[in-house]
């Protein structure tokens, strides 16, 4: 037989016995690799969402503390890491699919209200007083629970946390702040002067971050707003944080009127827009705040590229920067900086709304199952095992309440579901300055409760209005915060759009619902 | 059955041909001024594709202290291979590399397979199944069925969670491939595919016999189309892989770019060269597949340009 093609391509025909051959053994392969891996979990074994990234030796531990969940609750549990970036998109996808994992960490910041909206929460309060989960109501303090309760009364979610009040602050090069501030920092105009210092004879920014509008405008405080540290007094309003703020007239606790008005309304925001330009010119602020990762933030400053950089009273100051940092500059400290004109005696408003919530599928295979475990981990053995590993191997006691890690294990995200201010240990090298801002911040006294404390607004209303807000705040309020456009300009631009998207509606109802909660507290 | 003899080659040229004028060697030493516009327009932009990828390779090797105070430059100073020494130290890049081979080798495979076939039948212009199947293929291009139902497809119906073929099924059929092919197809010279039927073929060898070695361009384009999304791959792996050990490796890229702590993840200490990882990931993550592309270039023109003029 002569071949078939023309000369040019000559070719080997692909016989039928080949090909079919070929062809039924992939699909075999398929129809293997397929069945086996997807079977899902064993009866006794649970899932739960946890945001971030699977910690090192993470195997070796969990392999430890499900033998221990096994022996003590007669389940295993499963956690599946999920990046921070796709986390809120992820968690909320696997809600919206019915999927049968246990718990998830939520938050006002990421998608509770949806959840709760949709019933894919369950309610705990009845569980909480059952006196089932003893742990667990002894470790998280009464406050915490009540300044998490959702309008319609429940629970829905354990305040994961580790300190009373998360308040936003400056993390310091200390060796630079002994080197140009005289060894400490107790206001915001040496703050600023160390950063012009900094910037003129070490050539690196003053304070870097990604873009924030609580940066600039603070609640109550923020790393670049003057007046936060001055008198922090005032926690803006929103629907969404993303969104615009309001804020409420200082004397609305007592007249019953929230009057809140946009932002640019409160004479020391827009100085601190303007102060944030100024920054943003003379090179004190990282000028990529726009579009700057966290990960490329933390890795310059770790390498000695900036004098100051974002921090929150979470006890993760030093153990977050100093082992990288001591690397790329050899005799390098870190500082922690909290500016307040008052330092320890002032009192900062706070609304205790916790940042990290471990709430239950209403969808999940076992929600006892879900509350046994949380019980589990509040209790002192078992939450040391799951959030710093083998002690002996991972880690060491140092005194009473501290631990020095001598093993890889590290970063459990204890904020997705096992933090507990009773029983955190701080990071053996913990600073002098971080150690006393921190156990400043676990005390709930040390704090002014806000009168928009439990205020949670309902955007049902709005929700047009307030998806067209938030797209013209991220295209002219973003660059406004990152100091990169002119100020009034921006600012004219920003009060433009947001007009034709419906400010006023959105004002109204915002003031409607806050005058509301004011009677009614 | 007869088969179809290929056209005999010319003979040898006569040895008496004339010699090429001297003029028309000088002519060939004076480029036209468009051939020469053409070069340089085209070097120009190769320079402008091929300068970044080297300040990628040349940071991967430049010591993390200077590239994270200094960001990108092109000679590398000082010299590290710290980045690629903590990758290769611990096995999660060998795992990975072992996911996307899979997903690249059976998904390419499977995908071929499905949409030559699809695309022989719609361009056989069956009454009865053409049309539909035409429809069916190209419904797609226009919509999507949403991210919550595939979810639960996958995850619920074919409970393929933690399984490479979440990755692979939902991308089998690309109905842009299809329609290259059902045009490349439609160009076979139907006396061809008679003659055969006349000599007794039947349909299933003459699709095996006929059609599928004259369509190896077409074939190579469209193995190269699918091995390349296969290769880069993320998001459905995002999706439905949850198990570390069955990442692929644009997954794990995707998570290293999004966290500094997944580079203690990939088998060094949590102070690795984060930055000089980044790099270094880039560059062993589209090494294997830019060497795909010289073995499928020399069909690359005639597969795509034959499906799209003949159609």
């Amino acid at each position: 037989m002569t071949p078939i093609l023309d000369g040019a391509a000559p070719a080997r025909p692909v016989s039928r016995r080949s090909f079919l051959a070929g062809s039924g053994g992939v699909l075999a392969a398929a129809a293997l690799a397929a069945c086996s891996p997807g079977a899902g979990s064993a009866g006794t074994t649970y899932d739960l969402l946890l945001p971030g990234d699977v910690p090192a030796q993470w195997d070796r531990v969990r392999g430890l503390v499900n033998a221990k969940l096994k022996a003590d609750l007669g389940f295993e549990f499963s956690p599946e890491f999920i990046n921070w970036t796709n986390y809120s998109s992820q968690a909320l996808l696997k809600f919206t699919a019915g999927e049968d994992f246990q718990t998830a960490l939520s938050a006002r910041w990421l998608n509770i209200a949806q959840l709760i909206e949709s019933q894919a929460l369950e309610p705990l309060d009845d569980a909480l007083a059952s006196g089932d989960y003893p742990h667990l109501v002894a470790s998280v303090n009464q406050d915490a629970f009540d300044a998490n309760r959702w309008p319609d009364g429940a629970i829905y979610g354990i305040p994961a946390v580790n300190s009373a009040a998360r308040i936003h602050h400056h993390i310091a090069r200390g060796d630079l702040v002994d080197k140009y501030a005289g060894g400490s920092i107790e206001n915001f105009d040496q703050l600023e002067k160390f950063w012009y210092d900094v910037v003129q004879k070490e050539g690196i920014p003053g304070y870097i971050n990604r873009n924030s509008p609580f940066d600039v405008l603070g609640a109550p405080t923020g790393a670049l707003y003057a007046q936060g540290w001055e008198t922090p007094d005032l926690l803006p309003l929103y629907f969404s944080s993303d969104s615009l703020m309001f804020v409420p007239a200082q004397d609305a606790a007592t007249t019953g009127s929230t009057n809140a008005v946009p932002f640019w309304e409160h004479a020391p925001y827009r100085e601190s827009l303007h102060r944030v330009r100024k920054y943003y010119q003379d090179g004190i602020i990282n000028a990529d705040r726009l579009n700057a990762d966290p990960a490329t933030l933390k890795s310059q400053f770790d390498g000695g590229g900036a004098a100051t950089t974002w921090g929150i009273t979470d006890g993760l100051d030093t153990a977050g920067h100093l082992d990288q940092l001591e690397k790329a500059v050899p005799g390098a400290t870190l500082m922690t900086l909290l500016p307040f004109r008052d330092g320890q005696s002032t009192r900062p408003h706070q609304t205790f709304q916790a940042d990290n919530l471990v709430v239950v599928n209403a969808a999940g295979a076992d929600t006892a199952a879900a509350l046994q475990l949380l019980d589990w981990v509040s209790i002192q053995e078992n939450h040391d095992l799951l959030q710093y590993g083998e002690e002996g191997t991972d880690w060491e006691p140092v005194g009473d309440d501290a631990y020095e890690p001598i093993g890889d294990y590290a970063n459990f995200p204890g904020f997705a579901l096992s933090w507990r201010i009773p029983l955190e240990r701080k990071y053996s090298r913990m600073s002098e300055s971080e150690s006393s801002w921190f156990e400043w911040s676990k005390d709930y006294n040390n704090f002014t409760l806000d009168p928009f404390a439990s205020f949670i607004p309902d955007l049902t209303e709005i929700e047009t209005e307030h998806a067209q807000i938030t797209a013209a705040v991220a295209e002219f309020g973003n660059p406004l915060f990152a100091g990169a456009v002119e100020v009034d300009k921006g600012l004219d631009k920003l009060k433009k759009a947001v007009d034709q998207a419906g400010l006023a509606k959105v004002q109204d109802e915002l003031n409607r619902q806050a005058d509301a909660h004011l009677a009614g507290s | 059955m007869t088969s179809i003899d290929a056209p005999v080659a010319p003979a040898l040229r006569p040895a008496t041909l004339p010699a090429a004028p001297v003029g028309r060697r000088r002519r060939r030493t004076r480029p036209e001024p468009f051939t020469v516009a053409s070069y340089v327009g085209v070097s120009f932009f190769g320079l402008i594709c091929a300068v970044p990828f080297w300040m990628v390779i040349a940071g991967s090797l430049t010591d993390e202290s200077v590239l994270s105070q200094t960001g990108y430059s092109f000679w590398p100073s000082p010299f590290s291979l710290a980045a690629y020494e903590t990758i290769f130290a611990g096995s999660r890049v060998w795992l990975s590399y072992g996911a996307t081979l899979f997903i690249t080798v059976v998904g390419t495979t499977i995908a071929v397979a499905a949409t030559s076939g699809i695309a022989w039948v719609i361009a056989r212009g069956l009454p009865w199944a053409s049309r539909s199947l035409a429809v069916y293929a190209y419904i797609p291009m226009l919509f999507t069925g949403g991210l919550v139902p595939m979810y639960i497809l996958i995850t619920q119906v074919l409970q393929l969670r933690n399984s490479w073929f979440s990755v692979i099924l939902p991308l089998v059929i690309a109905p842009f491939l299809v329609f290259v092919q059902v045009s490349f197809f439609r160009g076979t010279p139907q006396e061809i595919l008679d003659a055969a039927r006349i000599d007794g073929a039947g349909e299933l060898r003459v699709f095996f016999q006929i059609v599928l070695p004259l369509s190896k361009p077409v074939i190579a384009v469209i193995a190269l189309f699918y091995a390349v999304t296969f290769w880069n791959e993320w998001f459905h792996a995002l999706l439905f892989i949850s198990e570390p050990d069955k990442y692929p490796l644009q997954l794990v890229l995707q998570n290293l770019i999004t966290s500094v702590a997944n580079a203690a993840d990939l088998g060094s200490t949590a102070s690795a060269p984060v930055y000089q990882i980044r790099l270094a990931m880039t560059v062993i993550t589209i090494g294997p597949i830019l060497l795909a592309y010289p073995f499928a270039q020399r069909y690359f023109v005639k597969g795509l340009t034959l499906g799209a003029t003949k159609g």
